[in-house]
């Protein structure tokens, strides 16, 4: 059963066509990684999802209802650009709890939520940290609390660890992967690197000359050449065969 | 070397410190005729003349509350529509707009619109002495808060949207904070036009509307030296203050 | 980003911030053609007519254009040039306090002080006679109030230069002129080289936006030129100014006209250089 929805959606860009008629759905509580190169649209079709910009024509539904004339803030779709974006006048606690507090939680329930999800996220010895004084990796991992702390629907990233060192975006790749386990993350993934799209997706799609190609399977995604993981797999091999 | 360039450095700072002594020292002074340096001796009875006339009492409250309230108004405003028009489709055109009264004259400016003060009977009123101050103000303070609502602001707060904050809690919660620093800055830029204005205010003001500037040119069309140095003393010393009392007191804001 | 339009908002924007100066220039306009006004007895040419053949006018207008050329291109240039010779010792946070200081004197007590100290009985003069230079106030060169506006000039210069140099020295810093004129050197520049190669033109274009924004203020000046300036025909501002009070009605016509006109000047630059005007609001 579809959660999301894509139907017939076209959106041009300084007058270039992006998308013909892009159409694809996704389960629940799965992860779905799209890849393609830059200026293929893949930051333009998250935002047209979020709502913060709109398709010049179709559909699209969250949970069989459609959501074009919702209002961003009303969709539980978040989306997480590839800067953290952390509010810089509130310390990391302030930060995660954000939603909660414009949502009118209970004070306790507010307290509990964060204290919790900074255990997840392993932040607790910087709860008062404010964002400037945190690393690369540790604001992003504040920016993904602050997001599931609300318990959105949707999640939507944008090459969320594109600006990290290798070490840190490894790291903070297994831990999405936990944190999407444990809170059962609906989340569309959008990353240039194939070997990240392969470790974070459950699905996977291939935005390419305003084409989508949606793969539901590794062994799909594997199989057509258009995606270069068989390519990939042989350069490795071949090095290893060297060595 | 050095040390000229130093010397050249401290040159400016005594330029500036004995353009403020001399105001200080020719508002006391009896007298000061050519070919005297200093004054011939000193009296406070100016000051206390000043201080005890309601005219001037009036004149440097009123001045105050005119630019406190020109700035506060300009400020609130300019942010709001600054905020709104910087995410507008016409984002551009409205920009150039402000520029339309941004580098006029501010006495040309009022001339070509006092017919409106006259015919309204708010010439020569400090209510319309405002109104003319805030129209003057007002695009320039949009131009000046719509460079900080770039993309990155905007990402703030659309960011605050997707978590359900709504507009007025968005503008509480993340805008006024972010720019803390660039409102009080805005502020005290707008206080400084409203404070030092002279063309509006003898315009549209008619003679009536007596603030600090308007008492400075009075007794510097009456070649009067000395209640000039203790007017322009008057006008300075404020702002002056303020500053420096930002300057050694003011609470660092967050990063 | 959503773009999103909210009506109430525009027109509030036009009604405060478009409307007035739009209305001014309008009105301006059909004064002096006879369109409104008191003396209105029909449309007529003749105050433009007036205005524009009086050499006051042209004198006033050159004058204004000139002046405010000159003291925008004189502050840049003595800013970069201190700047260049200063350098690190700008990062001081007293000295540039001290540079702050012009902020805080109004255009009219700089106008004051500006004839206090360089008028013929001024201080300046004061310090000539006893350093034996002079013998009276007769003798001092004429500097304010005098046909070759120095007194003007000068007081200008004095008051804006330290500001220019604030601004210089944050270009200085953003552009990191001193790493460039590192790599100059490292290319066989000598430091005077480097200086006139690199810092200069690098820092020269970066002021632009400053020398317009200054440059269209300057041409509007009052309370300085009023002071300090010759009595006729003076800057532009002062030169209307004085048609608008003078007892003679008429005269008046022939100030909006010339206020009309110098609206049309001051709109066109503004308009023609936004995008420079837009590089220095975003540099305050």
């Amino acid at each position: 059963m579809s959660f999301l929805t894509v139907k017939e959606v076209t959106k041009k860009y300084n007058k270039v066509n992006l998308f013909d008629n892009l159409s694809f759905s996704l389960e629940k509580d799965q992860v779905l990684a799209v890849l393609g190169r830059s200026g293929c649209g893949k930051t333009t079709l998250l935002k047209l999802i979020a709502g913060l910009i709109s398709p010049d024509s179709g559909q699209i539904l969250v949970d069989n209802l459609p959501i074009l004339d919702t209002p961003p803030q009303q969709r539980g779709v978040l989306y997480l650009y590839q800067e953290a974006l952390l509010f810089p006048h509130l310390t990391v606690a302030e930060n995660i709890a954000y939603g909660l507090r414009v949502r009118h939680r209970p004070t306790a329930t507010i307290r509990l939520q964060t204290e919790e999800m900074l255990e997840n996220l392993e932040l607790t010895s910087v709860d008062r940290h404010f964002p400037h004084q945190l690393s690369g990796g540790q604001r992003q991992r504040v920016a993904l609390g602050r997001a599931l702390v609300v318990q959105p629907r949707l999640l939507l990233l944008d090459e969320p660890f594109g600006a990290l060192d290798p070490e840190t975006r490894t790291s903070m790749q297994l831990f999405f992967k936990r944190i999407a386990a444990q809170y059962q993350i609906t989340a569309i993934f959008v990353t240039h690197d194939l070997k990240e799209a392969v470790a974070m997706g459950q699905q996977w799609a291939l935005l390419e000359n305003r084409r989508w190609n949606h793969y539901r399977h590794l062994e799909d995604f594997s199989k057509d050449p258009k995606t270069g993981l068989q390519q990939e797999i042989a350069y490795w091999k071949k090095i290893e065969h060297q060595l | 070397m050095r040390s000229l360039r130093n010397g050249v450095l401290g040159l400016f700072a005594v330029v500036f410190l004995l353009f403020l002594s001399y105001l200080v020292v020719g508002s006391m002074a009896t007298e000061w005729r050519f070919p005297a340096l200093f004054p011939n001796g000193y009296t406070f009875h100016r000051w206390e003349a000043v201080l005890n006339r309601t005219e001037w009492a009036l004149a440097l409250f009123y001045s105050f509350l005119l630019s406190a309230f020109v700035s506060l108004t300009c400020t609130s405003i300019g942010l709001l529509t600054a905020s709104g028009l910087s995410r507008d489709p016409l984002s551009t055109l409205w920009l150039r707009l402000c520029y339309l009264p941004y580098g006029l004259s501010p006495v040309l400016y009022a001339y070509s619109m006092q017919f409106f003060y006259h015919t309204t009977g708010m010439a020569g009123t400090w209510f319309g002495v405002y109104l003319a101050q805030f129209i003057l103000v007002y695009p320039f303070a949009v131009v000046l808060f719509f460079n900080y609502f770039d993309e990155k602001m905007h990402n703030l707060e659309d960011i605050a949207a997707s978590l359900g904050a709504s507009r007025w809690v968005r503008l509480k919660t993340v805008t006024l904070p972010v720019l803390r620093q660039p409102l009080q800055t805005v502020f005290a830029q707008l206080f400084l036009v409203s404070w030092f204005d002279y063309g509006i205010t003898s315009v549209i003001g008619t003679g009536q509307v007596k603030t600090l500037t308007l008492f400075v040119y009075q007794y510097i069309g009456e070649s009067d030296l000395y209640y000039s140095a203790l007017a322009s003393c008057l006008l300075i010393a404020p702002p002056l203050f303020l500053w420096l009392f930002h300057r050694t007191f003011a609470l660092k804001p967050s990063k | 980003m959503q773009k999103q339009k909210i009506p109430w908002l525009r027109w509030l924007f036009l009604l405060l911030g478009v409307l007035p100066p739009l209305a001014g220039l309008i009105y301006s306009f059909l004064y002096s053609i006879g369109g409104t006004g008191a003396l209105s007895t029909g449309w007529t040419a003749r105050y433009w007519i007036e205005l524009l053949e009086e050499k006051g006018f042209w004198a006033a207008l050159s004058w204004s254009a000139a002046i405010a050329i000159s003291v925008s291109l004189l502050s840049s240039g003595i800013a970069i040039g201190l700047v260049l010779g200063w350098k690190n010792r700008l990062d001081r946070p007293n000295w540039s306090a001290i540079m702050s200081l012009p902020l805080f004197f109004p255009p009219i007590v700089a106008a004051f002080i500006g004839y206090q100290w360089l008028s013929s009985s001024g201080i300046i003069a004061r310090m000539a006679f006893w350093a034996g230079w002079i013998q009276g106030p007769e003798a001092f060169p004429a500097i304010v109030n005098s046909p070759n506006q120095l007194g003007l000039v000068l007081t200008l210069l004095i008051f804006q230069v330290p500001l220019f140099v604030l601004v210089s020295w944050y270009h200085y810093k953003e552009a990191r002129v001193s790493d460039f004129q590192e790599q100059a050197s490292a290319l066989g520049a000598t430091g005077l080289q480097a200086i006139r190669t690199i810092a200069v033109p690098i820092l020269w274009n970066r002021m632009k936006p400053t020398m317009v924004i200054y440059g269209v203020f300057l041409f509007g000046a009052y309370e300085i030129p009023l002071v300090l300036g010759q009595q006729y025909p003076g800057m532009l501002s002062v030169f209307l100014h004085q048609k608008f009070k003078r007892y003679d009605l008429f005269d008046i016509p022939v100030a909006y006209a010339g206020t009309f006109i110098y609206a049309l000047i001051v709109l066109a630059s503004t308009l023609y250089f936004f995008k420079t005007l837009q590089k220095e609001v975003q540099n305050k």
